[in-house]
C-alpha cells in the first residue's frame, strides 16, 4: 500500500514537472473521470499521463498488476490502461482480479500491448480485458478507444439503474400484490364458507383473484352467496372487493334482501370506480328450509339448477353488472325458484366458460350444458365440471379466475338464537291495516305493488322480507287483474311468440275496462312462537270480476318453468297458506314472519 | 394492425374496426383512437365487430368509458356486425340495453 502510493506520489510529481498552472486549473474543472495507468515502465508512464491529461481525465498510475488492484481497491478509477508484462503481478492476473472486485460496475479495462500476436490478443479478453492498444501509442487512437470506453461505460450504468429501478418496481409490485391478497384473504373470510351445503372451486389467475365469493347466514337463519367477478385481477379487483364485501356482510346481517344489496353494492361502485370497472355479480337468498331461492344476476354466466326428478332450470343473466348504472336505473328485481332438496344450484364465473386449450379453443357453455343440463345420471357434476376444466386446460397457462359453486338446497341449520336476534331492520310487531281500493281508471295506469311494499317497509320494517312480500303481492294482483277481470287466458302464453300476443291482449282489455275494481287489504298482526316474537302479514285482494278456474289459469310452476317461472305454487311456497274464495275472485294469502 | 379507423366522407361518424381479440392488450390504441376520433368534433361512433373474434371484460369497460367520453346516458354508439359468439357476450352482460347493436 505504501508503494501504491509512492505511484501516485511520483505521478503528482510528475503532474507539478508537466504542467503549468493553467494545466492544473482545466484538470480541476473537469474531474469527472479517472484513468489508472498501468506500467512498469517510466517513460511509458509519463507519455500516457500527459497525452490523458490533455484529454482532460485525472490520472493515477501503478508500475505492477498488485498495485493496480490495490489502487482500484481503494480508489475506484473509471478507467484502466493496463500493460501486460510486468514484475510481480502480469497484466492478465490483474485484469482478473480487478474484474471480481468490480462485481456490477463496469470498469472498462484497455490492455497495452506491443504483442501483435493474434492469440495473444485474444488472451486480453479472455482475462477479461475489455479492448486493447497496440504500441507504439498514438494519441488519436488512444483518444479514440477512450472515447469508445466511456460510451460504453456510460450505457452500461443507464442499463444498471434502469435495472435496479426495475427490481425495486418489481418488489414494490409484490408487496402491494402481498397486500390485496391479504386485504382480499380477509374479506372473503372462507371460513364464512365451510357450511356443508356449499362446495367450491377457486383458482385465481394471479396471485390475486378477480372472481371474489361471499356468503353470510342471515338473521332470520336464511343464506346469501355472492359470486363477482371484476374486470382484470389484482390490485384493482382487491380495490374493488372492498366496497362490495363491506356492503354484503353489512346489509345481509342486518337483513336486507338481495334485491337491496346489489342496489347498494351498484350505488357504492358507481360512486367511486372509475368507468369501465366493474363486477359481474350474481346474488342468491335462499330461506332456512330453502324452500324457494331469489336470484339476482347481473353479468354472470346462467345459473343452473339441476334436479334428480325434474329437467334442469336455467337463469340467465338480466340485468347489467354491478357499478355500471346509475343507482336510478337499477332494476333491483330478482327471480324466485321453488326448490326440493334435491336440487342443487350452480354458479360460475366467466373464466369456466372462457377457460382455453392448447388450440385456443374455448371450454364453452356447451360443455357445460353438456354436464349439467343432462345430469340425471350423473351422480357428482362438480367433480365432473372440475376435472373436466383440468384436462380441458391441461397444457396451457390460466387465461383467467375460475370459480365454480355448487349449493345443496337442503334446509339450513337453524342459527344460534343469540347470533339471529332477529333482523335489525324490523320494527317491533305492530297490529296496522292498509287497504287501498283501485277503480278501473287507476288500474290502468298505475301498479300498486310498489307503493303497497314500501308502506310496509315504512310501517314494520321487514326489509329482509321485500322481495318475498313484493312476489306475493304482485303474482296475486296480476292474476285478479288479468285473469279475474280482463278474463286473460295465460294458455296463450304457452309459446315465445304467444308472449307478445298476450301483452297485445292485455293492452287491448285494459283500455276498454269499465266500472270494476280492485281492493287490496293488509293486515298485520303481532305472533310469538317458542318465546320468538314476529308477526303475521295477510294479503287479501278482491276484484269484482265473476271470478275465474284457478286450477286451469294459473298455471303450476312445474308446467311454468321455462320463460317465466313463477306461479301460484310459487306463491303458495313463500305463503303459510294461500285461499281462493268467491270462485276466485277472493284470495287471503297469510305471510309469517319471525 | 388489430384496430383500424375510418371518418366517413361528410365527417359525421367515426368507425372503430376491431380485429381478432378485443381485449386489455387494446387497451391503449382504443383509447387513442377514440380520442382522435373526438378530437374531430361532435360525431357518431361505430364499432365495427365484423372481425371481432373475441370481448373479454375490459372491452365492455372500455365501451363504457366511451360512452361516459361521449355524453354518458345520452350517447348512442352503435355496435355494429356482431356475430353469434360477440352478440352472447353482449347479452350476458346485458350490454345490449346500453348499445345500438345492429
Amino acid at each position: 500500500m505504501k508503494k501504491s502510493m509512492t505511484g501516485m506520489d511520483e505521478d503528482h510529481t510528475m503532474d507539478d514537472l508537466n504542467k503549468s498552472s493553467s494545466a492544473t486549473s482545466t484538470h480541476s474543472t473537469q474531474s469527472s473521470l479517472s484513468v489508472l495507468i498501468v506500467d512498469d515502465d517510466k517513460t511509458n508512464r509519463l507519455i500516457l499521463s500527459t497525452l490523458i491529461k490533455k484529454l482532460d481525465y485525472r490520472v493515477m498510475s501503478a508500475v505492477n498488476g498488485k498495485e493496480a488492484v490495490e489502487i482500484y481497491a481503494e480508489r475506484r478509477p473509471d478507467i484502466i490502461l493496463m500493460d501486460v508484462m510486468m514484475p510481480v503481478m502480469n497484466g492478465y492476473d490483474a485484469a482478473i482480479e480487478i474484474k471480481r472486485l468490480c462485481g456490477e460496475v463496469f470498469v472498462p479495462i484497455i490492455f497495452l500491448t506491443a504483442i501483435t500476436d493474434e492469440n495473444a490478443l485474444a488472451k486480453c479478453i479472455e482475462y477479461g480485458g475489455d479492448d486493447f492498444i497496440i504500441k507504439p501509442y498514438n494519441s488519436v487512437i488512444i483518444k479514440a478507444k477512450i472515447d469508445a470506453m466511456v460510451r460504453v461505460r456510460e450505457l452500461y450504468n443507464h442499463i444498471a439503474d434502469s435495472k435496479a429501478e426495475l427490481q425495486e418496481h418489481h418488489s414494490r409490485l409484490q408487496l402491494e400484490h402481498e397486500i390485496a391478497e391479504t386485504i382480499f384473504t380477509n374479506i372473503t373470510n372462507p371460513k364464512n364458507l365451510e357450511i356443508d351445503h356449499i362446495r367450491y372451486l377457486l383458482k385465481p389467475m394471479s396471485i390475486t383473484s378477480g372472481d371474489i365469493l361471499l356468503c353470510s347466514r342471515t338473521p332470520s337463519g336464511g343464506l346469501h352467496v355472492m359470486l363477482g367477478d371484476f374486470t382484470g385481477h389484482g390490485l384493482s379487483a382487491a380495490i374493488g372487493a372492498i366496497p362490495v364485501s363491506d356492503t354484503f356482510y353489512s346489509l345481509s346481517s342486518k337483513g336486507y334482501s338481495i334485491g337491496d344489496i346489489a342496489y347498494n353494492i351498484n350505488k357504492r361502485l358507481k360512486e367511486t370506480l372509475p368507468a369501465g370497472f366493474f363486477c359481474a355479480a350474481c346474488l342468491i337468498e335462499a330461506d332456512e328450509e330453502f324452500r324457494t331461492v331469489a336470484i339476482w344476476n347481473g353479468g354472470n354466466p346462467d345459473i343452473i339448477i339441476t334436479s334428480d326428478e325434474a329437467p334442469p332450470i336455467k337463469i340467465s343473466s338480466s340485468h347489467l353488472p354491478l357499478g355500471v348504472l346509475s343507482s336510478d336505473n337499477l332494476d333491483r328485481s330478482v327471480e324466485f325458484i321453488e326448490l326440493t332438496p334435491d336440487n342443487k344450484i350452480y354458479m360460475i364465473s366467466d373464466g369456466v366458460v372462457e377457460a382455453q386449450n392448447d388450440q385456443g379453443e374455448m371450454y364453452s357453455q356447451t360443455r357445460l350444458d353438456n354436464i349439467l343440463m343432462t345430469t340425471q345420471s350423473n351422480h357428482d357434476p362438480f367433480d365432473t365440471i372440475k376435472n373436466s376444466i383440468d384436462d380441458f386446460c391441461r397444457n396451457t397457462d390460466q387465461f383467467d379466475d375460475i370459480t365454480l359453486i355448487e349449493i345443496t338446497a337442503k334446509p339450513l341449520d337453524t342459527l344460534d338464537n343469540t347470533v339471529s336476534s332477529s333482523s335489525e331492520q324490523a320494527l317491533s310487531p305492530a297490529k296496522w291495516q292498509l287497504s287501498i281500493k283501485l277503480e278501473a281508471d287507476a288500474l290502468k295506469q298505475t301498479n300498486p305493488c310498489p307503493l303497497i311494499t314500501q308502506s310496509i317497509m315504512e310501517i314494520q320494517g321487514l326489509a329482509e322480507h321485500r322481495e318475498r312480500i313484493y312476489t306475493i303481492l304482485s303474482e296475486l294482483y296480476s292474476n285478479s287483474l288479468e285473469h279475474g277481470l280482463l278474463k286473460l287466458s295465460s294458455s296463450i302464453k304457452a309459446n315465445p311468440q304467444g308472449f307478445t300476443e298476450y301483452y297485445n291482449a292485455r293492452e287491448l282489455a285494459l283500455d276498454n275496462l269499465h266500472d270494476s275494481s280492485i281492493s287490496i287489504l293488509i293486515s298485520h298482526q303481532p305472533t310469538s312462537s317458542e318465546g320468538k316474537n314476529g308477526g303475521e302479514l295477510v294479503i287479501t285482494i278482491e276484484d269484482t270480476g265473476s271470478g275465474f278456474d284457478i286450477s286451469n289459469t294459473i298455471p303450476s310452476l312445474a308446467e311454468n318453468s321455462g320463460a317465466h317461472g313463477r306461479g301460484i305454487n310459487l306463491v303458495k311456497s313463500l305463503c303459510s297458506s294461500i285461499v281462493y274464495s268467491n270462485n276466485g275472485a277472493k284470495v287471503d294469502a297469510h305471510y309469517q314472519w319471525v | 394492425m388489430s384496430l383500424t379507423t375510418q371518418l366517413s366522407n361528410d365527417g359525421n361518424i367515426f368507425t372503430i374496426s376491431i380485429n381478432g381479440r378485443f381485449d386489455f392488450n387494446l387497451y391503449k390504441d382504443f383509447r387513442d383512437s377514440y380520442e382522435s376520433g373526438l378530437n374531430k368534433g361532435n360525431i357518431k361512433f361505430i364499432i365495427n365487430l365484423s372481425q371481432t373474434e373475441y370481448m373479454d371484460s375490459s372491452a365492455l369497460g372500455m365501451l363504457l368509458v366511451l360512452k361516459e367520453r361521449t355524453g354518458g346516458d345520452s350517447s348512442s354508439i352503435v355496435l355494429k356486425n356482431c356475430n353469434k359468439e360477440i352478440k352472447n357476450i353482449l347479452s350476458i352482460s346485458n350490454f345490449d340495453k346500453l348499445f345500438s347493436i345492429e
